[in-house]
């Protein structure tokens, strides 16, 4: 099961972080849009131009499921992680961690970093 | 509506509309919190869609690729049929941009004219002469200027070595007025017209061939016929000019200035021509209309040479491109026809291959795919196959345009700048989104009308498909009758030319090598007749000197050559009224001429070296002229008339008769005659030209043309070389024309048999499909496999014999239409019709096979399922 | 020439830019040898084909990220070798840098526990 996972990696950063965010909590567009930004410290930004469309092909994919409405907002809908976008997030968690090792031994990041 | 929205939601119009039913209140919603300028959301809006549909596009590329991987033989019909349909345009057309569309190469040339004459006798011709040209400047004032032109061949000396040249004499205004520049020097001025002036400018190609480019031969002196000019500029690569006569506009090697009083050319010599620009606001009618006061005024003034003339201005892109455009046109219009057809042709495919999908389709919309994304899907992949299809088409005209380059270079004005350029690949893109509607549409809109429970329940049960099947079959017959018709009538016009290249011509024209007539050299008065003698002598002397030159002897003219010349046969003792004298072919040669073409006298002898100028007068005449003028006495005491020189003449006793030779041929009525000719000795007259004729059976003949070349140089230092060629080159050149007819023809029918071919499959394929739940029960009850190939190739078969009927019936009425071009071959060669026909026959069965084999493998148990 | 200013406005890097610049952050190396070291490094799973490769190192030679240098080598002396500059080692650290922090995040989010890691 997990190599057939492994085939859809290297992902498209932002793919990464929309599902990194919706790992925590269920969240509409507009939500994981300012979580992307948080947690990246504001280096990656996602705007609605290109967050829609890659949601839209995430939904397609399987990757994550639309939960209807939220309740505060009629307007917009909520999303969560599938079951198989998480065993691919954590894929690609592995993938950029095996990635950080390498850069550390060839002393692109300190030995551990602050 | 505040700024920021009204900009996203225009921006937001360019998403897909079920993208933007999901996520456009969202994406609003998100916008209006967000802190960017809306400038740049609105910019970032257009990006996501941007990219959005390129992935789509690029997805349903791949998609369609996929698919069609998995059909190749349909790919590659389909493919070919619109390889050929559009192939042909783009060939078409990029003759048409180069030769017709394409403005000529001078400053406004809508405005530019050509100064004509009308006789007495109504006859016109674009000729003027020069002291005409300069009255008309000076009385029209619809002109804004008139430039004068004289044709005239100049030999120019160059370390000894003599080259014949083309050239103009022209106005000292005449670059000027065309808004020509020339690339190094600088164009005539009024000084360069004076008298003594001398004053040239030649081409680029002359520039480097003979000049080796170098770029101080401004102001050089150099020899043309004789006399010092100073070269003062040099023409543009490949520069186009208007010789104000004929030839339209084409080529010079070198321009010279017209002296502004012209001794030697008489105002009723009507040689020159002359190119006038109308002045703004006028328009040609106009100006015509003055022309014919002044023409008046002249005739009135000059009534001796002038009387009976007029003079009247043509436009000079009609003159020297109208011809051409009116062929090209109507050529145009038969690729247009012939796209249309292959479009038609690649239709029916689509539809039989997209509705034996139609489940697969079905159920793909009930998924949720709109008819749209699905019908888009369809088009990409009609537009897939179109632009592969524009690929080899393109290719396939490069490779026509290239090969009929020689034959095209003759037949057409501008022919050197035909190729494959930025228009003609602007003008394939077009064809391939038009082809692409074409083809596409009519499948897509037969597939909207199916009904999702009707496909999914039965399919195949296509109760829409009998008519359209029906208005199918009918455009198919169509097909085949156009195909028929015009593989007949090139298989015609094929034998005919192969008949003419065939042509006896009376006699013996292996190992003969001929040269092209030489012009004496003027000696001061032009028929010197001592003089031309010794120097034709001494020719013939260095000829008959050559290793591997059998005979040799000098005519005026021969089978086939260049030159024919007609005198009247008038008989001693016989009476003729005015004007009314019999017409014969005429020629003068020297004693060996008939030895080289190995022919002996039927009667009496042929010339010898008695025959002198000094000696009595002799003739030789055909066996024609025998059997035409010397009826009823004995042809060896008869005496004939000829004619010596311009104004001289002599009665001659005949003292031969010859066979006769054919001069000339060609497929129409006039070339299958024999004619009358006689011939005198050469010495016996002044010529100002004559040509060489040997044989040399066990020479090469470019090595025997050598040769001969030299023999000339060694007599005739001053003269360029002439050019020297077989009999059988001469033919060639002479049946160009017919042979480029014959090569479009029949590339037109092979294109034409193509489509109706694949027109056939395209139509069994649909007819398979349709019936395809029929197959599956009959071969279920048992049917055998060669039962069913036999009833599907039959049916095809059938279809074609209708198209054959009307095809034979509609080439036979054509075929008489050209009977006077098809010479000696019958409209109606029944040879030519059968091959045709079996030829027909045959290929629509093998076009038939696959959908035949294809039907024979419907697994009937799927068949019967949804009975 | 040396540019100057934040690099963070380039991340994230396309993971086929960031592997090439991690290869060359070690050494210098000549294209062919920098496809086989993603390999290698990579157990296999990311080739980069001589289209893709070509392709944005010529793109980052423009950029600045990196540079071609002269070398001679005894086998093959047509062979052009690259090096990080050092610009472009700063954008390689903060790409690192990224993705380092991506790591943390998910562990953090408890999605992803410290077991998942081999």
């Amino acid at each position: 099961m997990p190599n057939d996972v492994e085939s859809l990696l290297p992902l498209n950063p932002r793919v990464f972080y929309i599902l990194l965010s919706l790992a925590e909590e269920e969240r509409h567009g507009y939500a994981i849009a300012k979580a992307v930004e948080t947690i990246t410290g504001g280096t990656v930004r996602v705007t609605p131009g290109t967050l829609y469309p890659l949601i839209r092909q995430l939904l397609t994919d399987g990757w994550i499921h639309e939960l209807g409405e939220d309740a505060h907002d009629p307007r917009r809908r909520r999303y969560r992680l599938s079951a198989l976008g998480k065993r691919i997030a954590q894929a690609e968690a592995r993938r950029l961690d095996a990635l950080v090792r390498v850069a550390r031994s060839f002393a692109l990041l300190p030995a551990t970093h602050a | 509506m505040t700024l920021r929205r009204l900009l996203a939601r225009a921006a937001l119009l360019t998403y897909p509309r079920d993208f933007r039913s999901e996520y456009e209140e969202e994406m609003l919603a998100d916008l209006d919190a967000g802190s960017a300028n809306p400038l740049a959301q609105c910019f970032d809006l257009f990006k996501g869609s941007v990219r959005m549909h390129f992935d789509t596009l690029a997805r349903d590329v791949a998609y369609a690729l996929r698919r069609l991987r998995a059909a190749p033989l349909f790919v590659a019909i389909v493919v070919l049929t619109f390889a050929l349909g559009i192939g042909a345009n783009v060939a078409v057309f990029s003759v048409l941009d180069a030769v017709v569309l394409r403005p000529l190469p001078f400053a406004d040339p809508s405005s530019l004219t050509v100064l004509s004459s009308r006789g007495p006798r109504g006859d016109v011709f674009p000729a003027v002469s020069p002291l005409d040209a300069q009255d008309i400047a000076a009385h029209e004032r619809g002109f804004a200027g008139v430039a004068a032109t004289v044709s005239q061949q100049p030999t120019l000396l160059l370390d000894g070595k003599p080259y014949a040249l083309n050239g103009l004499q022209v106005s000292s205004n005449y670059l000027s007025l065309l808004g020509v520049r020339p690339r190094l020097g600088r164009a005539f001025t009024a000084a360069d017209g004076s008298a003594g002036a001398r004053s040239a400018i030649i081409s680029d190609q002359v520039w480097r061939e003979r000049f080796g480019a170098d770029p101080g031969v401004v102001g050089r002196s150099i020899t043309l016929d004789g006399s010092a000019y100073r070269v003062v500029g040099v023409l543009a690569p490949r520069q186009l000019l208007p010789d104000g006569n004929f030839a339209g506009i084409r080529s010079e090697d070198v321009l010279t200035a017209l002296a502004a009083h012209l001794p030697a050319v008489e105002r009723g010599e009507r040689m020159g021509g002359g190119i006038a620009r109308l002045a703004s606001g006028v328009t040609l009618e106009h100006a015509n209309a003055d022309l014919k006061l002044v023409s008046a005024d002249l005739a009135h003034e000059y009534a001796d040479t002038d009387k009976g003339w007029s003079f009247f201005a043509q436009s000079l892109s009609a003159l020297a491109l109208g011809r051409a455009a009116s062929s090209l046109w109507v050529v145009f219009a038969g690729v247009v026809a012939i796209l249309l057809i292959a479009c038609a042709n690649v239709g029916n495919m689509l539809a039989a291959r997209w509705s034996s999908r139609d489940r697969e389709l079905a159920v793909r919309r009930a998924l949720g795919a709109s008819s749209r994304r699905i019908a888009g899907q369809l088009l990409i992949e009609t537009a897939v196959l179109a632009t592969l299809g524009a690929c080899f088409g393109i290719a396939l005209a490069y490779a026509a345009l290239s090969g009929l380059a020689g034959l095209v270079e003759h037949a057409l004005p501008r022919a050197g700048t035909i190729g494959i350029d930025g228009m003609s690949l602007l003008y394939a893109l077009i064809v391939v989104i038009v082809a692409t509607f074409l083809a596409g549409l009519s499948p897509l809109l037969s597939l909207r009308a199916t009904d999702l429970q009707t496909v999914l329940k039965s399919a195949g049960r296509g109760g829409d498909g009998s008519r359209r099947h029906r208005l199918r079959a009918a455009l198919v017959v169509l097909e085949v009758a156009l195909a028929i018709a015009l593989v007949t009538i090139s298989g015609l016009v094929l034998r005919s030319f192969l008949a003419v290249i065939d042509t006896p011509l009376g006699v013996n024209t292996s190992g003969v090598v001929a040269s092209a007539p030489v012009s004496l050299p003027s000696l001061g008065l032009p028929f010197q007749t001592a003089g031309n003698t010794s120097l034709q002598n001494d020719v013939l002397r260095r000829l008959h000197a050559l290793a591997g030159i059998e005979s040799a002897a000098l005519a005026l003219t021969y089978p086939v050559g260049d030159v024919e010349l007609q005198g009247p046969a008038v008989v001693f003792g016989r009476t003729y009224s005015k004007g009314a004298e019999p017409l014969a072919l005429s020629n003068a040669v020297t004693p060996q001429y008939f030895t080289v073409f190995g022919v002996h006298p039927i009667l009496g002898r042929s010339f010898n070296d008695t025959d002198t100028a000094n000696a009595a007068p002799v003739a030789i005449v055909s066996r024609r002229f025998e059997q035409l003028y010397l009826r009823g006495m004995n042809p060896l005491t008869a005496r004939i008339r000829i004619q010596t020189g311009p104004t001289q003449w002599h009665w001659a006793q005949i003292v031969g008769v010859v066979p006769d030779e054919r001069v000339g041929v060609g497929a129409d009525a006039d070339a299958a005659s024999l004619l009358p000719e006689y011939y005198a000795p050469l010495g016996q007259l002044s010529t100002p030209f004559f040509s060489a004729v040997v044989r040399a059976p066990h020479l090469d003949p470019a090595v025997a043309g050598r040769e001969v070349d030299s023999a000339f140089a060694a007599a005739m230092p001053l003269t360029p070389a002439p050019q020297t060629f077989t009999i059988a080159q001469r033919v060639a050149e002479d049946t160009r024309a017919q042979r480029l007819t014959t090569i479009l023809l029949g590339s037109l029918a092979a294109i034409a048999l193509l489509l109706a071919l694949s027109g056939i499959f395209g139509v069994v394929s649909f007819s398979v499909t349709q019936r395809s739940r029929e197959f599956g029960v009959r071969m279920a009850l048992g049917a055998s496999t060669s039962g069913i190939l036999a009833d599907v190739v039959l049916r095809a078969i059938t279809t074609t014999a209708i198209g054959v009927a009307i095809g034979v019936v509609a080439a036979a009425f054509a075929a008489r239409a050209i009977v006077a071009q098809l010479g000696a071959v019958s409209p109606f060669d029944p040879t030519t019709f059968a091959c045709v026909v079996a030829l027909v026959f045959v290929s629509a069965a093998i076009a038939s096979l696959q959908p035949a084999l294809r039907a024979t493998r419907v697994a009937p148990v799927e068949a019967l399922r949804y009975e | 020439m040396e540019a100057t200013g934040d690099p963070h406005v380039f991340l994230p890097l396309s993971p086929s830019a960031f592997y090439i610049m991690l290869v060359l952050a070690a050494e210098e190396r000549h294209g062919y040898s920098i496809a086989k070291e993603v390999e290698e490094a990579t157990n296999g799973t990311v080739r980069l084909g001589p289209g893709t490769l070509y392709r944005v190192i010529k793109q980052m030679v423009t950029d600045g990220w990196i540079i071609e240098v002269d070398r001679v080598d005894s086998g093959d002396p047509r062979r052009r070798y690259y090096r990080l500059t050092s610009w472009g080692r700063r954008i390689a650290r903060a790409e690192a840098s990224r993705m380092a922090d991506a790591v943390r995040t998910a562990m953090d989010r408890r999605l992803l526990s410290a077991s998942t890691f081999a």
